[in-house]
């Protein structure tokens, strides 16, 4: 059993197979193999308590399937029930997505980093860019200018598209 | 970019994760959010950015599908077909010409000019960016069908260098003769802007059912032959023409069977469809003429289309299927057929099946401009 704990001081016992679906915690494990049992506490400082609820959630799901029977032999039936619960999973609000993205880098998850990026840039797709700005919370720091002058008519056509 | 710029932190997420979203996005909507902010901009016209995002838009394929009458005003745009979402349409018309699609490689169209025969443009409808390729010294090969053009044209982007050729062939005729005994091919080399002549004795009749697609894999360039048991190919490295055997199983079988040259994830395939099976081989090695079997397909739940259906592309994920008025997809993974895009917009009044100008496509941000 390996114990998390979150930048908020809670606490998240997994088992080691369970966890071992991040990266970084499994080479964190391996060095530390052998050692006292303490030692198999795992600071995960730079998320905050929700998120490591939802990563284990994650890890739970796709424990029972091993990454390549995922891709490989699964039957149909079952990608499509993977594929179903993983829309459900990450139909969140878009900074609960960035927070998992964040988790997924820092712990080297990649199918969790995959489906986060995946659905965000489904969210951003068919946004406007002062959406995007809004969402991204991006100062817009082109001058009225070139904003005006240079991008507009560069991408006069995408504008145009998307008023017709 | 420099390198604080690369290391901050843009709204609500580092620039490292930013690119691995904005990398995930469909062409179009990149080419939007340039004016999402300036670190935006310079990111999306990073050289790196295009590579990287290359990676991504090269998993999805799309079906370029130009109206067949490319003088007609009002069927001037191109029609993007994908297997899930509907289609969409994005126009030509930056080129200040009449143009027709000649050939598709990594996001970049070869395209000739209807008026000016001769002319050739390169270009990606996504960027809107051009180039107009000096003409050659040859007067364009002759044809009947269905515009005088060079017989075969091939286009090779290369997604690294992001350099290309452009390979114009066909048989020479002289005047009063009736047919040419002499192959040319004129070569364009995109890091020169200039053209190689090439001349061959007599290698083989070619070009397939007036629908000469050539199929192009790091550095050659593909064309079936008209009697459909050799593949023609110009190796743009060694600048050399050579054929190769299409595999034992399709020249067994001569008899009703319909053969067609696609790509198939950066390699060379050919689909047979022959009694209700459409069978796809991929050309393993090159040298010693080795083919291997991918899948073999059963037509007869799709009814009419298996007789009329022309593959027109294909990838890990899909077969897309062309007939004369609609796009047939088939899921690899699930077995299932469905239609692509959405069929009121594929269809128009015209003569020419849609098959007769389908081209596959995956949208890029790519230059044409090396």
């Amino acid at each position: 059993m390996i114990t998390l704990i979150s930048s908020d001081k809670r606490k998240f016992h997994v088992l080691e197979e369970v966890a071992n679906q991040s990266l970084t915690i499994r080479d964190v494990i391996e060095d530390r193999r052998g050692r006292r049992r303490a030692d198999r506490i795992i600071l995960v400082t730079n998320i905050n308590s929700k998120i490591p609820e939802k990563v284990i959630v994650y890890w739970l799901r796709h424990f029972l399937m091993p990454e390549e029977i995922a891709h490989a032999s699964m039957s149909h039936k079952k990608a499509e029930k993977l594929k179903k619960w993983e829309a459900k999973f990450f139909d969140t609000d878009i900074d609960t997505l960035n927070d998992l993205i964040l988790a997924a880098d820092s712990l080297d998850i990649p199918s969790l980093f995959d489906g986060a990026c995946e659905k965000v840039s489904d969210i951003l797709k068919n946004r406007s860019a002062e959406e995007v700005g809004e969402i991204s919370k991006i100062e817009n720091e082109f001058t009225h200018e070139e904003e005006e002058e240079e991008i507009p008519s560069e991408n006069a056509w995408v504008w145009r598209n998307e008023f017709a | 970019m420099d390198d604080s710029a690369m290391n901050s932190q843009i709204g609500f997420l580092p620039l490292d994760l930013i690119i691995q979203i904005l990398s995930r996005l469909p062409s179009k909507s990149l080419i939007k959010f340039k004016s999402v902010c300036k670190s935006w901009y310079l990111l999306i016209s990073s050289t790196h950015f295009t590579q990287l995002h290359s990676r991504f838009s090269s998993q999805t394929l799309q079906l370029v599908i130009q109206p067949p009458d490319p003088t007609d005003p009002n069927s001037e745009k191109l029609l993007f077909v994908d297997s899930s979402t509907p289609s969409s349409n994005l126009s030509l018309d930056f080129v200040n010409d009449c143009i027709k699609v000649r050939a598709s490689s990594n996001g970049i169209l070869c395209c000739s000019s209807v008026k000016n025969k001769g002319v050739y443009y390169v270009c990606n409808p996504i960027t809107r960016e051009y180039r107009i390729l000096p003409r050659t010294r040859d007067r364009p090969f002759t044809r009947t069908q269905p515009f005088y053009e060079a017989t075969l044209v091939g286009l090779c982007f290369n997604p690294i260098s992001f350099k290309f050729t452009v390979v114009l062939a066909g048989f020479y005729r002289s005047f009063g003769q009736f047919r040419g005994n002499q192959f040319v091919s004129n070569v364009f080399y995109s890091e020169t802007n200039s053209w190689k002549r090439f001349e061959f004795p007599l290698i083989d009749e070619f070009t397939h059912m007036n629908r000469n697609q050539a199929v192009h894999d790091n550095c050659s360039i593909f064309w079936l032959t008209q009697n459909c048991t050799h593949l023609l190919y110009f190796d743009s490295e060694i600048e050399n023409w050579g054929k190769i055997a299409l595999p034992g199983e399709i020249l067994g079988i001569q008899n009703g069977s319909r053969v067609y040259l696609l790509e198939y994830e950066g390699h060379v395939s050919v689909i047979q469809i022959s009694q209700g099976v459409m069978s796809t081989f991929v050309l393993k090695d090159r040298n010693l003429e080795k083919w291997y079997i991918l899948d073999q397909v059963k037509l007869n739940c799709i009814g009419c289309f298996a007789n009329s259906g022309i593959p027109v592309g294909q990838n890990r994920c899909f077969v897309f299927l062309a007939a004369q008025r609609n796009v047939l997809a088939y899921d690899r993974r699930s077995r299932v057929w469905k239609e692509a895009g959405s069929s009121s917009r594929c269809s128009s009044g015209s003569m020419y099946p849609l098959w007769f100008s389908a081209f596959p496509f995956k949208g890029s941000l790519f230059p044409c401009k090396f």
